[in-house]
């Protein structure tokens, strides 16, 4: 007890700190959370999220019911574990180069630009995809594929191509908001390290795999910890939206979120999509304290928590 | 250069602030007075909620309904229509429009105090209402209340809003019936003399259709009706709310549940599909096309449901006149009769006034007029003193008017005037369109999905794996159709179909 | 630094020019798509060379100016407003979290990160709003809620704070006596400009680009900011699905184009594009003053 009260007096000034945050946090995130139940029970709206039935587990069971559950299982994991990986090389090394761009001006203006895609909402990334893919009017058939006198190819009946053309999208569309990120840990590392280096005859590449690269090392770690927490979850847009909906690609373009969607869209059971929700939510959640636990071993000073 | 580029973004950026500035002002009002309204509301909610209502007080309904307005048009609506009610019934409206899907289901399954809705927005329509008991059952409310509207609503349209005999929705006075066809742009018609008949069949538009491809090849002869391989359903099928296990002919007596994806019909129309889009009379990307308004650009013909007046709906949103050859003849079927039409929420803290409302919209022209087309000389005028036409006012944009007028998405369009360019008799065609329907084996079942969730859930998505690539013909049917059909059988539409019939059977022997 | 590698510079640009023509053509797209004349569209699909030119789809968006103009002045003001409210909460909660010497931190970091996992859902979260708080149809709804302080950001923030601020410095004010707060905003904050520019840079974007808060939580035209107004002019199709499926007969006449469509989105874009050099040029100051401390 006198323990506690020397630290409360020590430290409460950063308690105090603390404070807007969790009371913001508990209002918005907490008592929310009162309606995980909804996943447990018989949802109707007359007797209202405490007073309907309780059903156990059966609102999962739709999830696991048919081989579809693979399917969208693994593409799920496919695609996110891609993205994490590439979209973190591909930001990262951006970001390096971009530092070493002498042109303050050229540095600015190509910042700006490439954080355009992020900008334009995947409804409208899907009329520019279709821009470039339909089979009647779209660019590469019209103008690339004829220019090399080659077949047309029906791209929205044809899956094969769509595991390429959605990490593309994705990439195409994040690295400019993911480059931000790790472009100012950059702008943030203390000069005189770089000097020293210099001063020990370091070559550029000395400097970026001996100062810049080490200094990026707890970003890394803590974005992709944070990336695996939605490793169940998708963008919406980018699988359903940016394929057009199209039928003969759903074996490559299915997702949790699409399954649940197709298949709840018509009866409104929301029992069904919360108990879907706290599905992608705990398998997030198990993984990332299993890879914080490793991490904390590892460097205590990167985990999470 | 530079510097110039410089100072106008400058100046623009200023420009931008100021407004917001300006617009911020303007807008702290306007929230308070919005903030003020919604505080009224909950207050006389909960004050009358306790059977005050009778007591002479005006109580403040809040109606949801369709299409987009302003909110300013809005409330001047609400204002000129409470101006009636609370005369009448003691009652003053706030009015909503527009909201989707989404906000129409968070504010239900919320509780939201709203007393009048419309669900045409709601996935699902009435059924889906219904199963989240979203609606308060209405037998002894319009017992009471609405004698009127009872005396103007076709029984046969009203029984098709029964649920396990509870009565849940008044159906609107539009189109109950459904008559499937083609439409087709009329100049292209009249240029290549080809004679529409007004019912005809499949291999009739085959021939029109090759004889435009002929005469245009650049022109797409077959376009979907809307973005996504839109298609109105076009064979006489009573889908039994969801399509899935369903009576293979209307027209038939036979009330044998089948499934939809492995009738004949459905695979012949596969195959006459796959063979139309070989030949190129099928818009290529039908499937994925982002475009809506494709007979206004290179479509000749689309499938549409007809109804009387559909000609002149047609032309005044593309500003294209349209033929229509019907290959269905008029049906009636639960879906359609019920469909798009009004309910009390359960949430409701005065169904009674609610009630007294909807009534006074089936019964009262002016109240019915104002909320369909909005106000006098605002948003129409009359076009001469006979009071049975009305028209956009002079000056004003008809598709950029505050108050859209969705004549059919209100209890009542027809005690208002029409709009210039239809019949003066249309709300006769329309009456008698909706008489002629013959009415399916099974109108009037309503089918309760609950006892098999996880069956068609997963049915909805092998469907959307192959529905609508197959009805277009950009799938095989030689090769894909079985597959489809047993990987349905995978996900449980022989347990749906068996319950649907099992209800079906029941509903049919209470009958009788 | 060195002053050599020549190569590496001509290197560097051509990547990014390469980078700035993949970003930048699809938007040029989406430009000229918005000023082609919506026949040609349907007929000859998408070009950066229309045939036909059509202002179109700017004059139908102008029938609407009054709305418009509200609109954008109420996105400035939530994203201003809102982003420094943001920033505020971020940093409070960031600073101390990345002070390893204090007890129960993981505490409060995991209190954090388990928002990111779970949630109750909308209609939970809608319920507590409308009801409790009767957010509805006021400006707090589109400042509150999801978006006043968000895990993502704190926690960068705080990885930024742990590996860029050396505690020596932190220390050393302290034996001084300077109290936390002195600390957090004297010499901490001056030194984390990169981060606070770059996560106030996310933040306005998010404040920006939001529409959900919108949707769920107005109903009052007159409340609109930009982007809501643009998702409802373009979120119409839905209500046409639904009377088609009750088999009515649909009547697609208010449906937007695609050029309008195309409009709205260049409309909501384009402010981003004018401010952000402005915001950017800050940026870059705190980034060298940050640099000089350190």
């Amino acid at each position: 007890m006198k323990k506690f009260g020397k630290t409360m007096k020590r430290f409460w000034p950063l308690y105090l700190m603390f404070m807007p945050g969790v009371i913001f946090l508990f209002i918005n995130c907490y008592i929310p959370m009162f309606g995980i139940q909804i996943a447990f029970r018989q949802y109707n709206a007359r007797d209202g999220i405490y007073g309907s039935p309780w059903c156990g587990l059966s609102n999962f069971e739709f999830l696991f019911r048919t081989s579809d559950a693979f399917v969208m299982i693994r593409n799920t994991l496919l695609y996110n574990l891609v993205f994490i990986a590439l979209g973190t090389v591909l930001a990262v090394a951006i970001a390096i180069i971009l530092n070493e761009v002498r042109n303050k001006r050229a540095k600015q203006l190509y910042q700006t630009i490439i954080l355009i895609p992020y900008l334009i909402s995947m409804v409208i990334v899907s009329y520019l995809a279709f821009a470039f893919l339909s089979s009647g009017n779209g660019y590469i058939n019209n103008s690339l594929l004829a220019a090399l006198g080659k077949e047309p190819i029906d791209w929205y009946n044809t899956p094969k191509y769509w595991p390429v053309i959605l990490v593309i999208i994705n990439v195409w569309k994040n690295l400019g908001y993911n480059m931000i990120l790790y472009y100012a840990t950059i702008c943030g590392i203390d000069h005189t390290l770089y000097e020293a280096a210099v001063v020990d005859g370091a070559n550029r590449w000395q400097q970026i795999r001996n100062v810049t690269l080490p200094s990026l090392r707890s970003t890394i770690i803590i974005l992709t910890l944070m990336a695996l927490g939605g490793i169940f979850r998708s963008d919406f847009g980018l699988f359903y939206q940016v394929p057009q909906n199209s039928g003969p690609l759903i074996s490559v373009t299915q997702t949790i979120d699409t399954y649940v969607y197709r298949g709840l869209m018509q009866t409104n059971n929301i029992g069904m999509s919360s108990a879907a929700g706290v599905y992608q939510s705990i398998v997030g959640f198990v993984l990332v304290v299993t890879a914080n636990f490793i991490v904390r071993k590892v460097d205590s000073e990167s985990s999470l928590f | 250069m530079m510097r110039l580029w410089k100072r106008g973004a400058a100046v623009l950026l200023a420009c931008l602030t100021a407004a917001s500035l300006a617009a911020c002002g303007g807008n702290t009002d306007s929230s308070g007075d919005s903030g003020n309204t919604s505080g009224d509301s909950n207050a006389s909610g909960s004050e009358s909620a306790g059977g005050a209502a009778d007591n002479g007080e005006i109580v403040k309904l809040v109606v949801w309904g369709v299409g987009t307005a302003d909110t300013e048009d809005c409330n001047e609506v609400a204002a000129a229509v409470s101006e009636i009610t609370r005369e009448k019934i003691g009652v003053e409206i706030e009015l909503v429009r527009g909201q989707d899907a989404e906000q129409i289901n968070l504010a239900l399954s919320s509780g939201e105090p709203i007393d009048l809705l419309n669900y045409n927005n709601v996935n699902g329509q009435l059924a889906t209402i219904v199963r989240n008991s979203y609606a308060t059952g209405l037998d002894e409310l319009v017992e009471q209340y609405g004698q009127g509207a009872l005396e103007v609503i076709n029984p046969v349209d009203l029984d098709a809003c029964r649920f396990g005999g509870v009565l849940y929705a008044l159906p609107d006075m539009k189109d109950t019936s459904h008559s499937a066809g083609f439409s087709m742009r009329k100049d292209i018609v009249d240029e290549l003399g080809i004679t529409v008949p007004e019912m005809g069949t499949y291999d009739d538009m085959y021939e029109i259709l090759k004889k435009v491809h002929e005469a245009y090849p650049d022109m797409y002869p077959l376009v979907p009706t809307w973005a996504g391989g839109g298609m109105q359903e076009s064979f006489p099928v009573d889908p039994l709310g969801d399509n899935m296990g369903v009576l293979e002919n209307a027209f038939d007596d036979s009330t044998e549940v089948v499934n939809y994806y492995a009738m004949d019909s459905y695979r012949e129309f596969c195959e006459m599909m796959y063979k139309w889009n070989q030949e190129g009379l099928i818009m290529p990307d039908a499937t994925t096309t982002t475009e809506n308004n494709l007979l206004s650009g290179n479509g000749f013909a689309m499938f549409e449901n007809w109804k009387p007046g559909k000609e002149f709906e047609n032309y005044k949103s593309t500003g294209k006149e349209v033929v229509f050859m019907k290959v269905v003849e008029p049906y009636k079927f639960t879906d359609c009769s019920n469909g798009n039409s009004f309910i009390i929420p359960f949430s409701s803290p005065h169904p009674e006034k609610a009630m007294e409302l909807w009534n006074l919209m089936y019964t009262d022209p002016e109240v019915s007029n104002l909320l369909i087309n909005g106000i006098e000389g605002k948003h129409w005028v009359y076009t001469d003193d006979s009071k049975t036409t009305i028209t956009t006012p002079e000056g004003v944009d008809p598709n950029a008017s505050g108050y859209s007028s969705v004549d059919w998405s209100w209890p009542n369009q027809q005690i208002t005037p029409v709009w210039e360019g239809t019949d003066t008799d249309l709300w006769e065609q329309l009456n008698k369109f909706n008489n002629e329907g013959h009415p399916s084996p099974a109108h009037g079942f309503s089918w309760d999905s609950s006892s098999v969730m996880n069956q068609v859930t997963a049915c909805n998505n092998v469907i959307s794996s192959y529905h609508t690539a197959l009805r277009w013909g950009t799938m095989d049917p030689a090769e894909n159709l079985p597959k489809f059909i047993s990987e349905l059988e995978a996900a449980g539409m022989d347990e749906i179909i068996a319950e649907k019939q099992r209800q079906l059977d029941e509903f049919l022997a209470n009958k009788q | 630094m060195v002053e050599k590698g020549k190569g590496f510079q001509i290197f560097a640009h051509i990547l990014f020019v390469i980078l700035v023509i993949c970003a930048l053509a699809p938007f040029i797209l989406l430009l000229m798509s918005s000023l082609t004349e919506e026949q040609t569209l349907v007929t000859n699909g998408y070009s950066f060379f229309p045939e036909k030119f059509s202002t179109y789809a700017y004059e139908y968006l102008m029938t609407k100016s009054s709305a418009v103009i509200r609109g954008y002045g109420i996105s400035f003001l939530v994203t201003i407003v809102g982003t420094l409210c943001n920033l505020l909460f971020t940093t409070l909660y960031a600073y101390p979290l990345s002070r390893r010497e204090l007890p129960g931190r993981n505490i409060f970091a995991f209190y954090l990160f388990f928002t990111m996992l779970f949630s109750g859902g909308l209609v939970p979260s809608y319920l507590m709003w409308t009801q409790t708080f009767h957010i509805r149809n006021t400006i707090f709804a589109l400042l509150i809620p999801n978006l006043l302080m968000s895990a993502f950001n704190v926690i960068m923030m705080r990885t930024y704070f742990t590996s860029n601020i050396p505690d020596a410095v932190v220390e050393a004010a302290r034996v001084d006596g300077a109290s936390e707060f002195k600390i957090l905003f004297g010499i901490v904050l001056p030194m984390a400009l990169p981060i606070i520019a770059t996560i106030g840079l996310l933040v306005g974007l998010a404040y920006w680009n939001d529409w959900m808060n919108g949707l769920y939580y107005l109903n009052d035209d007159r409340m609109f900011s930009i982007q809501v107004l643009l998702m409802n002019i373009q979120r119409d199709l839905d209500s046409l699905r639904q009377q088609a499926q009750s088999g009515g007969s649909v009547n697609t006449a208010n449906l937007p184009s695609t050029s309008v469509r195309m409009a709205l989105t260049v409309m909501g874009v384009l402010p981003i594009m004018i401010v952000y050099p402005f915001v950017q040029q800050y940026f870059v100051k705190g980034i060298a003053i940050g640099a000089v401390k350190g």
